[in-house]
């Protein structure tokens, strides 16, 4: 079983993201989970698409589907998380929504920089989550 | 002849013009929206060949290599372009893309997705290699 857990950038975005029902991406969380609540480790390892991968994680990118809007995997949300290959860990580091009114057309590579910054500066602090619960904070 | 003789004469010029009219203004209206149906199905036939593209780059993106994605790097460039270059010229045109904006901005998705999954192949097989300061980070995140 997995470990998952969170940057600050991650649980802001999911937040914001969260606050107003009519944005329509209040399923993000449910959405988020059900990727994840019936992978072992290895299939997450194994997901596509993986941006980079050195000897003890890799960083991934995938789509997810918006459950909320009946949206697709290619027109919801994009997840972007490290897994460690090491141990038996997710770290979710951001999300966006592809379409609406925060909806965003990709993560600039300064931004992708910025948020492995963040996860090597709080490595010690992150937060866990319950993938079986909606990713309530444990 | 009289003002109401004039007036009824006149009134059946009109009629026999009008009916005349409808019926090949009914023609134009036909020609007119089978051209735009045509227009459309096309536009929603290169969409699904972009998204299918999209979504079969996404699915093997593990199983491209460098070597690999530079077979078809400059190809996907050019592919992306036309796209664009086309969704300019339904853009500029009022008429057609009043007549069409929901396949049109659909198409526009299309082409977006399209230009991620390939950004996606650029950042990964290409730049993050010569990037130093993610080499960096990327040591440091090995160390933790």
């Amino acid at each position: 079983m997995c470990t998952y857990l969170s940057t600050e950038s991650f649980r802001t975005q999911i937040s914001k993201l969260t606050k107003k029902a009519k944005d329509g991406y209040s399923s993000i969380n449910e959405d988020v989970c059900s990727v994840f609540s019936s992978l072992k480790h290895e299939d997450i390892v194994q997901l596509s698409t993986t941006i980079w991968e050195e000897e003890t994680f890799k960083i991934k990118k995938i789509r997810i589907g918006n459950s909320h809007l009946k949206l697709s995997k290619r027109d919801g949300f994009r997840l972007f998380f490290l897994v460690r290959k090491d141990r038996k860990e997710v770290v979710f580091l951001f999300a966006y929504p592809k379409n609406g009114c925060h909806g965003q057309i990709d993560i600039p590579t300064k931004d992708r920089l910025n948020l492995l910054k963040e996860y090597i500066n709080t490595a010690g602090s992150l937060v866990k989550h319950d993938i079986a619960n909606s990713l309530a904070p444990i | 002849m009289s003002v109401v003789e004039e007036i009824v004469i006149k009134i059946n010029d009109v009629q026999v013009e009008s009916g005349k009219s409808i019926e090949s203004f009914e023609q134009v209206a036909n020609r007119f929206l089978d051209s735009v149906i045509s227009f459309q199905n096309e536009v929603r036939n290169i969409s699904k060949l972009a998204n299918d593209l999209s979504d079969y780059i996404y699915e093997g993106f593990d199983n491209v290599d460098k070597d690999g994605y530079l077979q078809f790097r400059a190809k996907l460039q050019d592919v992306i372009k036309r796209l664009n270059a086309s969704y300019l010229i339904f853009r500029k045109n009022e008429t057609v893309y009043s007549s069409s904006k929901e396949v049109i901005r659909e198409f526009k998705c299309s082409i977006l997705d399209l230009t991620e999954i390939a950004t996606d192949l650029e950042v990964s097989k290409i730049e993050l290699e010569n990037d130093e300061d993610f080499k960096s980070l990327a040591k440091q995140i090995n160390d933790l």
